[in-house]
């Protein structure tokens, strides 16, 4: 009897709540592999899931791989700041050094991240809680990921699920707004593409002027953008290619792997399983919808003022996830006329988004990571 | 059923031309209506046409002749005279196409002599990660393609030509 009893002590121990668990962690499986949402994370994430929920499970606890890994690289910020080096050598912002002004499309792309902290306060999350949920706004997994854990850790498991899930739907939840707020007449505004090619030398110097102009501004946001500048500095520079790949591929790739199952191994039944987590996936929602709604809007504001030929579609590339919502853009925009090409503008909105949800990142941070 | 792009004057008219049962009877699909056309006499002439009225004609293969419609027993002037026009677009037509940003051509969809309609797709351009099928502005015949498959090109880079018109 007392031998069963061991033999079944993980049976014994399985929750209900461990079941539902793996059953999530099964669906982003299903997410990763059937419909290719963001599968580099989210396989992971539904891995460490299924691993972190089978009870008695060693990969949790002192020498627990997913413990370790969360310890070395998630619980210090590690991970993210890797990733941003990779993000940083794989951007190329020339559409957006073509094209400066659409840093203002960044920037008002960024509103959900402030519209959904409000919202998230209202709702009776403290105040770093609903700063943590509101980053979701930034549609940008690793400034979540960074800022949740150092504001509300309790929270990264939700928050970075949402993040990536989200951001994978980025085709799906943008285009009905867009069809909404954006005329059919406005849709069909093209865009002259301006070629005016950026010397070298700006590339080179831009992701330095960024990072001293943004450090200066908000020192919280040093982290973030310091890598994502260093990352993009190499590539720029033409001379250490070497890194530039390591950086894009072996490094991101890695990072990526083990930063999916660490977020997993947060996604423990007792921890996940709260009501908070179902009002974080409808207060993500929230977030995508108010950035691009926002974006959009103010693309019209600025179309009115400066009358020239924008498209307001393009304001809602203003977010960060990248490569997507250019993408998103341009096929809503070929929708309505086959011949517009907006996708050059749009990832120069798309970049500045970039740029601005990191900042954000760090804003969000310093105003509310006073201790 | 073949399709012509006949551009006369300043305006462009679809054709559809089927061979019927013998080689000189037509089915000609004009703005819609249909017509029985049957090529009563061919002959040729060392007349020539007047050069004020720029008539043309493309076709896929230089197959059948094609010439003038049923009823009038007129001589030669090689095209439809005065027809209901198609809804066709009115402005000049492009001869050429145009890379509309920098990418690399993946897929050539069309080559040439061969007619493609507007909305057609005629390559994939790679541009940011992102595959963009670039269409054909206008109903015409390619005369060549520009481009190999696999080709950097940048923005306004010539990309296709359609032949005159």
């Amino acid at each position: 009897m007392n031998l069963l009893s061991t033999l079944f002590a993980g049976l014994a121990a399985f929750t209900w709540g461990n079941a539902l668990m793996i059953v999530v962690g099964g669906v982003l499986i299903y997410l990763a592999i059937v419909k290719e949402y963001e599968p580099v994370l989210l396989l992971p994430i539904g891995a460490g899931a299924i691993l972190a929920n089978l009870p008695l499970s060693p990969v949790i606890g002192e020498d627990g791989i997913l413990s370790i890994l969360y310890k070395a690289g998630v619980a210090n910020e590690l991970f993210p700041l890797l990733i941003f080096v990779g993000i940083g050598a794989m951007t190329d912002f020339g559409p957006l050094l073509e094209r400066p002004h659409m840093l203002l499309l960044g920037a008002a792309g960024q509103f959900g991240i402030f519209g959904t902290l409000f919202l998230a306060l209202l709702l009776g999350f403290d105040i770093n809680e609903a700063a943590s949920i509101g980053i979701i706004g930034a549609i940008d997994g690793p400034t979540s990921i960074y800022v949740s854990n150092l504001l509300a850790p309790h929270l990264l498991g939700p928050i970075a699920v949402v993040a990536y899930s989200y951001m994978s739907l980025v085709p799906i939840i943008q285009p009905p707004i867009m069809r909404a707020l954006i005329t059919k007449k406005e849709r069909r505004i093209h865009m002259p593409y301006s070629e005016n090619p950026v010397s070298r030398r700006t590339r080179i110097l831009f992701p330095i002027l960024v990072t001293i102009a943004v450090g200066l501004l908000v020192p919280m946001a040093i982290p973030l953008i310091g890598m994502l500048m260093l990352g993009n500095l190499m590539k720029e520079s033409g001379v250490v290619q070497r890194l530039v790949g390591a950086s894009e591929n072996e490094i991101a790739n890695v990072v990526t792997l083990f930063l999916g199952l660490a977020i997993g191994a947060t996604m423990q039944a007792q921890v996940f399983l709260k009501f908070d987590t179902l009002l974080i996936l409808i207060l993500g929602i929230f977030a995508f919808g108010l950035d691009t709604a926002a974006g959009l809007l103010f693309a019209k504001f600025l179309r009115w003022v400066t009358r020239g030929p924008l498209n307001p579609l393009i304001g809602a590339a203003g977010i960060s996830a990248f490569p997507m919502a250019a993408r998103v853009v341009q096929k809503v925009a070929q929708e309505e006329d086959f011949e517009n090409f907006l996708l050059m503008h749009a990832m120069g909105a798309n970049t500045a988004g970039q740029i601005a949800s990191v900042i954000a990142g760090g804003v969000v941070l310093a105003l509310f990571a006073a201790k | 059923m073949k399709r012509y792009t006949v551009a006369m004057g300043d305006k462009t008219y679809v054709i559809g031309l089927q061979q019927q049962d013998s080689e000189n009877h037509f089915r000609v699909l004009v703005g819609g209506k249909v017509y029985d056309l049957k090529i009563v006499e061919e002959e040729e002439t060392d007349m020539e046409i007047p050069a004020m009225e720029i008539v043309e004609a493309r076709k896929e293969k230089p197959a059948i002749v094609h010439k003038p419609p049923e009823l009038l027993p007129r001589a030669r002037k090689s095209e439809p005279p005065e027809m209901p026009a198609s809804p066709a677009p009115e402005e000049e037509l492009p001869t050429e196409l145009h890379a509309p940003m920098p990418g690399v051509i993946i897929e050539i969809n069309a080559s040439p002599g061969a007619y493609v309609s507007r909305g057609d797709q005629l390559f994939v351009l790679e541009a940011m990660k992102m595959k963009n099928p670039i269409r054909s502005p206008r109903d015409g015949v390619i005369k060549a393609i520009h481009v190999n498959e696999g080709q950097n090109v940048n923005f306004d880079d010539l990309l296709l030509s359609y032949r005159e018109g």
